[in-house]
């Protein structure tokens, strides 16, 4: 008979048995015997289920922070991605309206050069212009659509550079997938806890003792 | 030229569309994983693939080394966008045959560079 794997339930069963047996028969010595068998194996059960618990204590306090920081764990984890994850979006937010408030005054400017472009030729329809001004027309047209074409493709660079920049939230989402993970373990380890004390208290009496049984095997 | 993008993250897979248009490759699919990438460029001709590394079903580097042991597809080239910037995953995709590796987050730019590196060796040969 192994007490070491044995369920207590079973070897209470087993041994019970035997002692009523040697009760019956007037064997005393064997009754006590066996009670004493059984009183083995409950504390045995009793610091397998403690040990247990102990190994699971351990595994979800392992995942908390010690009072002294001396373990990062899930917590300080938790609170070092938070932290990255509020640095990162406040960063893409803040890049994102830097690219759009340099292109706002670009975009103004297109519009100025082509106002400039459509109030000169309003005046030479009209036959407003020097003559001077006539010479200066085809020049002041190239360096116009110069204008426009150098302002236009910094435009695209801006407003690509804004696509770009919501990349932050792919980022974000994995580290908010890896925080909800983590807290999914550690609930995980504080349920297996719960479960292992609850069981505890069934098989050690360590919470309240029952006096049915506690009276029958003291023989009262 | 046909391309695959492949990344759990809709968002990435929009941006990587939009600078892929922006460089004139408008033909372009994607996939959220690897494992439904997989099946689409074993039915499709797709002329270059596009892929992050962490994806739940099948990873990144998985799906390269499916890639490569597939005869119909061990040519493919292929480009990972992702956030591992560890050595040894860098040596790994490497060693798996990857054409190209980009960290995020990336610039516009830094990804144009990547692509047009990749299509300039392909044509050397």
């Amino acid at each position: 008979m192994e007490l070491d794997s044995q369920p207590f339930g079973s070897v209470l069963k087993e041994k019970a048995q035997l002692v009523l047996g040697g009760l019956e028969q007037g064997n005393v010595g064997t009754a006590v015997q066996e009670l004493l068998h059984i009183n083995d194996a409950k504390t045995n059960s009793r610091y397998r289920q403690i040990g247990k618990i102990t190994r699971g204590l351990h595994n979800a306090i392992g995942n908390l922070e010690f009072s002294n920081g001396e373990r990062a764990g899930p917590k300080r984890d938790v609170q070092s991605r938070v932290g990255y994850v509020i640095n990162l979006t406040q960063d893409a937010a803040n890049r994102t309206m830097d690219l759009a408030e340099e292109a706002t005054p670009i975009a103004a400017e297109l519009g100025t050069a082509s106002n400039a472009l459509r109030e000169d030729g309003r005046k030479l329809a009209n036959r407003e212009l020097s003559a001077d001004e006539f010479r200066e027309l085809y020049k002041k047209m190239a360096d116009s659509l110069i204008f426009s074409e150098e302002k236009s493709n910094q435009l695209h660079v801006n407003l690509t550079d804004i696509v770009v920049t919501q990349g932050y939230q792919d980022l974000s989402g994995q580290v908010l997938l890896k925080i909800v993970n983590m807290l999914n373990a550690t609930e995980g380890d504080l349920v297996n806890l719960l479960a292992m004390a609850a069981n505890l208290q069934d098989v050690s009496c360590i919470a309240e003792p029952d006096p049915a049984v506690e009276s029958w095997v003291l023989g009262r | 030229m046909k391309i695959l993008i492949v990344d759990d993250f809709s968002t990435m897979r929009r941006i990587i569309k939009n600078l892929l248009r922006d460089l004139g490759f408008t033909n372009t699919s994607e996939a959220d994983d690897g494992k439904t990438a997989f099946p689409i460029l074993q039915s499709g001709d797709f002329d270059f693939l596009v892929t992050d590394w962490n994806m739940p079903g099948m990873t990144g580097i998985e799906l390269l080394k499916a890639v490569r042991a597939d005869p119909k597809l061990s040519s493919l080239p292929v480009l990972m966008v992702t956030a591992e910037a560890k050595r040894d995953q860098i040596v790994e995709a490497a060693t798996a045959g990857v054409n190209g590796y980009v960290v995020k987050p990336f610039t516009a730019a830094a990804l144009k560079e990547k692509i047009e590196k990749i299509f300039e060796r392909l044509e050397a040969g």
